[in-house]
């Protein structure tokens, strides 16, 4: 503290509590139990995993259900590291978003990030095609997809999001919104209830 | 003899222990690493020179914490070199480990098995 001016001190923290007081009932009312926002590596995402892995198992009495969402974390996480192919295209924004909330009895996990504008309709069509699928479906679907020799990205972008389906046995709520010819924001939502295990 | 490989693990990538003269082959812990490929490029160049004189028994065990999905379709290109040398006729056996509350590890190690030829045991750690 100042000790000339401690009422601006005063006036600082007190001014700073009341802006982010919002953010903080927001989270709050909305049982969200992470967030973050920007560039995704292993780094980061590994330190993520450290904290949440304890988080679960404070958060969650079911151990099946607290590995499970964790499980998801890990694969959907990992499908945001920041593409340094594209770094050097302006166009490209790295920021993600990572997030975890609670509802009820069950755990969303969500992420955002860019994705190539001209790749979201075989996007879409690929977890429409997911999300239409029984449990069973989806073990043979990711078995063949997994054996194919030369997956490429678009193979593994297929794999990640059938493991997904099937760890959530639950369907995936995604959205895109149009920033540009060469990106747009991609979120995807996976849900894991107790119910569903 | 061919020379052992030791990796150590990271907080990212798994621990890598192979040692011939002793039947030791372990790949634990985590794996999510950024390059996969570039990451398993140095164990599968290791196995494929091992393919040309392994041992008359091979036991290798998978011990895996959490591995997303590109690390996945490299564990199977690992799976299926073993595979190989074991319809070689050098035997092979692997071992899946897999925690009790852990169905996804155990989904994951089924859907090796039913792909491959090459005996596949899952077993439960139960704490």
């Amino acid at each position: 503290m100042n000790p000339n001016h401690p009422e601006l001190e005063q006036h600082i923290v007190k001014g700073a509590l009341l802006s982010t007081y919002p953010t903080f009932k927001d989270m709050y009312d909305n049982n969200i139990i992470f967030g973050y926002r920007g560039i995704v590596t292993s780094d980061l995402v590994k330190a993520v995993l450290d904290i949440m892995g304890h988080r679960m198992d404070e958060e969650v009495n079911d151990k099946r259900l607290s590995k499970k969402v964790f499980n998801v974390m890990v694969e959907c996480f990992t499908n945001v590291y920041v593409d340094e192919d594209k770094l050097a295209d302006s166009a490209y924004d790295p920021m993600a978003m990572l997030m975890v909330k609670r509802v009820n009895n069950s755990y969303r996990v969500i992420t955002g990030n860019q994705v190539p504008t001209k790749s979201v309709t075989i996007l879409k069509e690929m977890i429409d095609k997911i999300n239409f699928m029984t449990h069973d479906e989806l073990k043979t679907y990711y078995q063949e997809v997994l054996l194919l020799e030369e997956a490429g990205s678009t193979g593994l972008t297929s794999l990640a999001i059938i493991d997904l389906a099937r760890k959530s046995r639950n369907k995936l709520v995604y959205n895109f919104k149009f920033e540009s010819n060469k990106f747009t924001f991609f979120t995807l939502e996976s849900e894991i209830s107790k119910n569903s295990l | 003899m061919l020379e052992p490989l030791k990796i150590e693990p990271t907080h990212k990538t798994p621990k890598v222990y192979f040692e011939p003269a002793n039947n030791i082959f372990e790949l634990s812990g985590r794996s999510i690493p950024e390059d996969s490929v570039g990451f398993y490029k140095r164990i599968l160049d290791w196995i494929d020179e091992y393919a040309g004189s392994p041992i008359s028994k091979t036991d290798f065990k998978f011990e895996l914490e959490y591995f997303n999905t590109s690390s996945s379709k490299n564990i199977l290109e690992l799976l299926k070199k073993l595979e190989k040398i074991h319809q070689g006729g050098s035997a092979v056996h692997i071992y899946w480990y897999y925690d009790e509350d852990d169905e996804d590890m155990e989904e994951t190690g089924e859907d090796y098995k039913a792909l491959l030829s090459v005996p596949l045991e899952l077993i439960m750690k139960v704490y």
